[in-house]
Parts: structure tokens; C-alpha cells; sequence
């Protein structure tokens, strides 16, 4: 599977090298040189420093053959605008955007994203503990 | 009306002095605590603070009842978001988003915001209206009827210079373009119109035939 992330944060990181350990072929897209620094050494997959809300970028990380594209960033409005832009314009299969803002994430949700908020999820999984 | 504007920037400004001067009702929102004072000093207690991409700030803006919802902060992402809740969540009949990088005008129409206003192509377009280098100039766009204010500027270099119009390739001109020659007031062309150089030609064209007219002008 060929998977495009936006984003070089921590979270992007670990899922970028939990992929490329399992054979994947990963491109991670970051505005900063300096986040690539979370990569391990042995990373296989490559990096492309631009901003992945330009078609211009997501293409050159090879969006149009890509099987998944998953937006990372800790910024709602970007993750949502990149994701949109993967799925409804170059038609990547499978789309997957953080959103930290649970009211908002039910809206992206509404347009046929698949959204996550991180926030949500811990809570839920806080409430599960509790109740176990 | 009411207005909801999102971003308190020049262009927020001036656009809510403008509604307001017509009587309307204008919300302003905006996160930052000085652009806030200045416009409420300047135009009466007109702000909210908050983010425009925000569903909270929104519901408090009433952005449901909004007959005009405008997203003209610097950030295009943000803009693109606000403008999206506005038109998908609270079905907001009119919204415009200010564009602050061009090549996002096709991705904001691709994804549903179809009235972009590009400033970046506005200033390039006006400065060049003003250089007499530059023979082809988009001076606006009538983005929903797809029809472009074009300029054309008979310059030295111009295959038009001395010749009637009929005897060009933009003949086709004849009867809806205005001659704006220095000295004179506009007045429609003919085909028998003589063009000489420093004269400008201001038409109004469908997109077919704006690219027709860039073609044959060499630009």
C-alpha cells in the first residue's frame, strides 16, 4: 500500500515508521525541515519538504497513485482543506484527517471524511477503563 | 441584511464601514483583541471574538440567520473551512471567501465555494492596467455568468497599430467594445474604427472569447 501523511509530528512520525516497518511505501509531506528529525534512522520512505494543501506538492509525494492519504497536522483547517483536496480531487481511496474539534469532526464527518478527534477517542477510551 | 464577516483585517474593515453606511447589520468576528477595538471603536460595538472556523463562535454569531457570510482573514485554510460551515452547516444563501493564494481558486470551487474573490490576481491585473507594457489585462471576472472585463492596449509592437479594426483578427469586437483613446470620451467601436497606438479597447466577454482575444492580441 502506498500511503501519502501530511504532517511530521509526533503521531505522523510513529505511524510513518510503524508503516514503512511493514513493508508500505510511505511519503511524509512537512512545511518544516526540522520534524523529519523525528524519522528513525532506518527510515525506508521518503520525505518531501512543502505544504500539502498545494496540488502541486500532493502530487509530486505521488497522491494520484496513492491508496491512502492521511492528514496529521496539528492545525483542523489544514488537515480538513488537504484531505477534501486528496479525496474529491485526485480521488484517493481511502482519506483519513485528524480533527481535534469534536463539533467539527462531526461536521467532516457529514461531508464524507473519515475525521478523528484525538480528543474524543482518549475520552472514550478514559470512560471505557472507568467502566471496566 | 445581515452580514456576517469573518476577519477584521483592512479588507474586513472596510467592507463592514461599506455595509454599515447602507444600513445593514454586520457582525465581525475576530480573534485578535486589537483589531477588535479598532473596529468597534470606529464602528460602534460591531465585533465577537472568536474563530471563524469555530462551530461554538458561529452558532453565538447566529450565522443561521445570515443572509451574506464573508471569510476574508489571511489564511486560506481558515477561510475555506468558515466558509463551508456557513454554506453546508447553516446553509448561509451567499458566501465569499477571499482568496489569499492563487492557485487555491480552483480547489475552493472543486469543493464547493464558488465565489472567490483572488486578491493577488486583482492587484497584478490592476498594476498591470496601469503599465502600458502589458496589451492584455483581465480587469475583473463575473465569476457566476463566466464573463471577464478584459483590456486591450494598442501598443507599438501590436499587430492592430493603424489598421481598421474590420482588417484585424479581433474584428469581432465591432459594436461591444469601448475605444478609450486620451482626449476623447469612450465610445463603441465600429469596424471601420481606426486604432492607433495608445488606444485601449474595455469589453465584456464571454470566457470563449477572452481566450480568442488573448490569442490574437500575443499574450
Amino acid at each position: 500500500m502506498n500511503v501519502v501523511i501530511m504532517g511530521s509530528g509526533r503521531v505522523a512520525s510513529e505511524l510513518a515508521t510503524l508503516l514503512d516497518r511493514e513493508g508500505h511505501g510511505v511519503v511524509v509531506v512537512d512545511l518544516e525541515p526540522g520534524a523529519f528529525a523525528r524519522l528513525p534512522d532506518d527510515f525506508g520512505g521518503e520525505t518531501i519538504l512543502g505544504d500539502a494543501t498545494d496540488e502541486a506538492v500532493l502530487r509530486k509525494a505521488g497522491v494520484e497513485s496513492a491508496d491512502a492519504f492521511i492528514a496529521l497536522t496539528r492545525d483542523d483547517d489544514r488537515n480538513a482543506m488537504a484531505a477534501q483536496i486528496a479525496k474529491h480531487i485526485f480521488g484517493v481511496r481511502k482519506v483519513i484527517c485528524r480533527i481535534y474539534d469534536p463539533l467539527r469532526e462531526e461536521f467532516y464527518k457529514t461531508l464524507g471524511l473519515e475525521a478523528i478527534s484525538p480528543i474524543m477517542v482518549f475520552a472514550r477510551l478514559v470512560k471505557g477503563r472507568l467502566e471496566e | 441584511m445581515y452580514i456576517v464577516i469573518v476577519g477584521g483585517g483592512q479588507v474586513g474593515l472596510y467592507l463592514a464601514r461599506e455595509f454599515i453606511e447602507r444600513g445593514h447589520e454586520v457582525l465581525v468576528i475576530e480573534e485578535d483583541v486589537k483589531q477588535r477595538e479598532r473596529l468597534d471603536e470606529e464602528l460602534g460595538e460591531i465585533t465577537l471574538s472568536g474563530e471563524g472556523c469555530r462551530i461554538q463562535c458561529l452558532d453565538e454569531a447566529g450565522v443561521s440567520r445570515a443572509d451574506v457570510f464573508v471569510a476574508a482573514t489571511d489564511v486560506d485554510e481558515d477561510n475555506l473551512a468558515a466558509c463551508q460551515l456557513a454554506k453546508l452547516k447553516y446553509q448561509v444563501p451567499m458566501v465569499v471567501a477571499k482568496l489569499n493564494n492563487p492557485r487555491n481558486r480552483n480547489i475552493f470551487r472543486k469543493l464547493g465555494i464558488e465565489s472567490t474573490v483572488d486578491v493577488a490576481a486583482l492587484i497584478l491585473e490592476n498594476l498591470k492596467s496601469l503599465i502600458p507594457v502589458f496589451s492584455f489585462v483581465r480587469l475583473l471576472n463575473v465569476e457566476a455568468a463566466e464573463v471577464d472585463v478584459v483590456q486591450v492596449r494598442v501598443t507599438e509592437s501590436s499587430p492592430f497599430a493603424d489598421k481598421k479594426l474590420e482588417d484585424t483578427g479581433i474584428a469581432f469586437l465591432a459594436d461591444s467594445a469601448f475605444l478609450i483613446r486620451v482626449g476623447s470620451g469612450p465610445q463603441l467601436v465600429s469596424g471601420s474604427t481606426g486604432l492607433l497606438v495608445g488606444d485601449q479597447l474595455v469589453c465584456v466577454l464571454q470566457r470563449d472569447l477572452v481566450e480568442r482575444l488573448r490569442t490574437q492580441v500575443g499574450e
